[in-house]
């Protein structure tokens, strides 16, 4: 999957400095956590008027050998892949001479963090700077809104900095005085203060305009000529907000994976690590069910949400989706009736057989509305049904491990 | 001001005394639904959809603005059905009309349009529940939502729940086992809900009728943390009985709620659990073991 990200931001509109980027891959799972690539976060700011390192994106090593020529060394090598914590997994790296580039370039090109791998590297110029600084706008749950936190402390996660200023967010855009009282908590004033309330400001912007969760900066840095500088970026999309964020929306067209596949059905679809796909109607009743599934010594190979209401083509769907799940050796199927009636689940379940789309060991829990009836249409067919899905899970279990 | 609900459960003022209107009651969802409301007794009078003013529903009059609705009906309740890039304007022309309690039935609201109704509400004095949620029922008296009204029964129980089917299958679990419910609330599966745990739990606290209160949480946020501070903080006297799910779910997914997601060791089940552990009160493995908890607990304080 290729795609041009920001079509109309050419390079051109990054007049700040000449980012450039080319095609790239956007990591986004099933689970529909929309968090831009580092080098996408990068060119909104650079958009919003927010200072970034000269950077380029890079897919072969004869290109990077070029541009960072061009940037002269030392230059930083960081992969793009949609997770925190890359410095500590080796995934940014600094090269000082062509050597270093060489010896790095293969790894990082091909590295992995939480399953993703990377397809692309970062290269951008090397900065020396004294003060690091964290910065965010996130969205605070218990406050229910908006919140700025910052510390004087930059570079290491969020969780592990000590004393942090937080400040709920009233409106958007933040207002002057919180902007200030924010830079000066810091230590900030004179022109570093000014520059920090710029950069602050943009970053809010940026939040309300493109719908953010998260606008993460970590670290800012502020040079000795006293410019504030995001040597990081992340950004992370309220996927709810898509409808009306066409341009971030395009961003989501990762249409190869299952997954996608899923997400595209409009399933709530997350693959994971086991061996038995978890089906069931309403996200806490599957994600109960897998936890119900490792306490008896199972493992999930994934969550699938049917949603409420589901009709017997949802069900089909459904399992169609989880039979092309190689590494699933089994179906549990929880179903809870309510308002999805247990016989429309009978029926979906019937016509999957019929399609030939259940060829692995199907274990459903049925009860609820209409559960007599779904019994009755289901009779004859190769699959076991219980009433609790403490029975089904010890059945598939144990039948699991006498294999 | 006294939430309604609150005067509802305290049984000061009688639930179907003033009636509901249903926001986007032509469409598929919300006409259906508006049924199985009308058969379990609540006092729908009016429904609302921009440019459907002049027709009827199921005999109910459809008008074009909640104000128009209110003014003809006196209604104090809001129940939405529409799609959620017209939520944040449903939830003002319900909220700018005067209505008390929004119930938010509506799914994928953008986080910042839930913010802003909640605002709203706020500066007016209501209450929202939701967004994304399956609404409130107080058994034998109003259902204001998509709940599937066999799981529900009069009885000593509250339950708030984060997940729509868990609330169902536990009050199931729980109506098998003799017992009911006072009153269940789900309040929804986004990272923000309008009406949190605590609200719930003030609005119960006065309730003779509601003799212990479960929660079923799940990942995410920290909202069980705090009420379980809250209840001690506070000195609320009811038992409480969590139910967690999510406790193997792996990190920065999220788990079909868009709130459910941990990040970090922020909003892992094990947190939440240690939480309800430390302070005293039992947390149920599967939801089938929720009854016996409660009845255990009903027992001690008699």
């Amino acid at each position: 999957m290729k795609i041009v990200v920001f079509s109309g931001i050419g390079l051109l509109s990054c007049l700040i400095q000449p980012i450039k980027y080319s095609l790239n891959t956007l990591s986004c799972d099933g689970a529909k956590l929309l968090r831009l690539l580092e080098h996408q976060a990068k060119e909104v700011f650079a958009k919003n008027g927010l200072k970034t390192p000269i950077g380029y994106l890079t897919t072969t090593l004869e290109e990077a050998t070029k541009r960072s020529e061009s940037l002269g060394f030392p230059v930083i090598l960081k992969a793009q892949v949609p997770f925190g914590g890359r410095g500590k997994a080796g995934a940014i790296v600094r090269a000082d001479n062509i050597e270093d580039l060489h010896n790095n370039f293969d790894r990082l090109i091909n590295i992995e963090i939480s399953g993703t791998k990377s397809n692309s590297i970062l290269i951008e110029e090397f900065i020396p700077h004294e003060k690091e600084i964290y910065v965010s706008v996130a969205l605070d749950r218990s406050r229910s809104s908006y919140v700025i936190i910052a510390a004087e402390e930059g570079g290491v996660e969020v969780e592990k900095i000590g004393t942090k200023i937080i400040e709920s967010i009233e409106a958007f855009p933040i207002r002057r005085n919180v902007l200030e009282m924010v830079a000066s908590k810091l230590g900030l004033d004179g022109h570093s203060l000014e520059q920090f309330v710029i950069t602050l400001d943009s970053l809010g912007k940026i939040v309300d305009d493109y719908d953010l969760e998260l606008a993460e900066i970590n670290p800012l840095i502020m040079t000795d000529t006293g410019e504030m500088i995001a040597l990081d970026a992340k950004l992370i999309v309220d996927d709810n907000s898509l409808f009306r964020q066409k341009q971030l929306a395009e961003l989501d067209t990762d249409h190869d994976t299952l997954s996608a596949k899923a997400s595209s059905l409009d399933f709530a679809f997350v693959e994971l690590d086991g061996s038995s796909a978890v089906i069931g109607n309403g996200a806490g009743l599957v994600l109960s069910t897998c936890d119900l599934l490792k306490d008896s010594g199972g493992m999930p190979a994934c969550f699938l949400d049917l949603g409420g209401g589901a009709q017997s083509d949802r069900v089909l769907e459904a399992i169609k989706v989880v039979s092309q799940l190689k590494k699933a050796s089994s179906i549990l199927l929880n179903v809870f009736g309510g308002i999805t009636r247990c016989t429309e689940v009978a029926n979906g379940i019937i016509r999957a057989f019929e399609e030939g789309f259940i060829q692995k060991p199907l274990y459903a829990r049925i009860s609820g509305a209409e559960e007599e009836e779904a019994r009755e249409l289901l009779t004859g067919h190769p699959l076991k049904i219980f009433s609790t899905v403490q029975e089904a899970i010890s059945t598939l279990v144990r039948e699991s491990d006498s294999k | 001001m006294t939430a309604l609900i609150q005067r509802w459960l305290t049984g000061v003022k009688d639930p179907n005394e003033e009636g509901v209107i249903i926001q986007g009651i032509t469409g598929k969802f919300g006409r259906f639904h508006t049924k199985l409301m009308l058969e379990y007794g609540t006092k729908i009078v009016a429904g609302v959809t921009p440019g459907k003013g002049g027709s009827t529903v199921d005999e109910i009059p459809v008008y074009d603005t909640v104000k128009e609705a209110t003014e003809r009906t006196g209604a104090k309740v809001s129940i939405t059905f529409v799609p959620a890039p017209h939520f944040l304007a449903a939830a003002k022309d319900a909220l700018e009309a005067n209505i008390s309690l929004v119930v938010a039935i509506t799914e994928k609201v953008p986080i910042k349009d839930t913010i802003l109704a909640l605002k709203l509400a706020r500066s007016k004095g209501a209450s929202i529940i939701g967004p994304n949620c399956p609404g409130i029922i107080i058994p034998n008296k109003i259902k204001l939502g998509i709940m599937p009204a066999n799981s529900f029964k009069e009885g000593p129980v509250a339950i708030f729940s984060r997940s729509g089917t868990l609330m169902y299958e536990a009050s199931y679990h729980i109506l098998r086992q003799g017992l009911g419910q006072t009153v269940a609330m789900g309040i929804g599966g986004d990272p923000i809900n309008c009406t949190s745990l605590i609200d719930g739990l003030e609005w119960i606290r006065g309730s003779d009728a509601t003799k212990a209160l479960v929660i079923v949480g799940e990942i995410g946020g920290d909202t069980e943390e705090k009420l379980v501070e809250y209840a001690k903080k506070t000195d609320f006297k009811k038992p409480i009985i969590g139910y967690i799910v999510g406790r193997h779910a792996p990190k920065e997914k999220k788990m079909g709620h868009a709130g459910a997601i941990i990040y970090g060791s922020y909003g892992t089940a094990d947190s939440k659990i240690k939480s309800f552990e430390n302070s005293g009160y039992p947390v149920a493995m599967s939801s089938s073991q929720i009854p016996e908890l409660v009845k255990k607990e009903l027992a001690k304080s008699r």
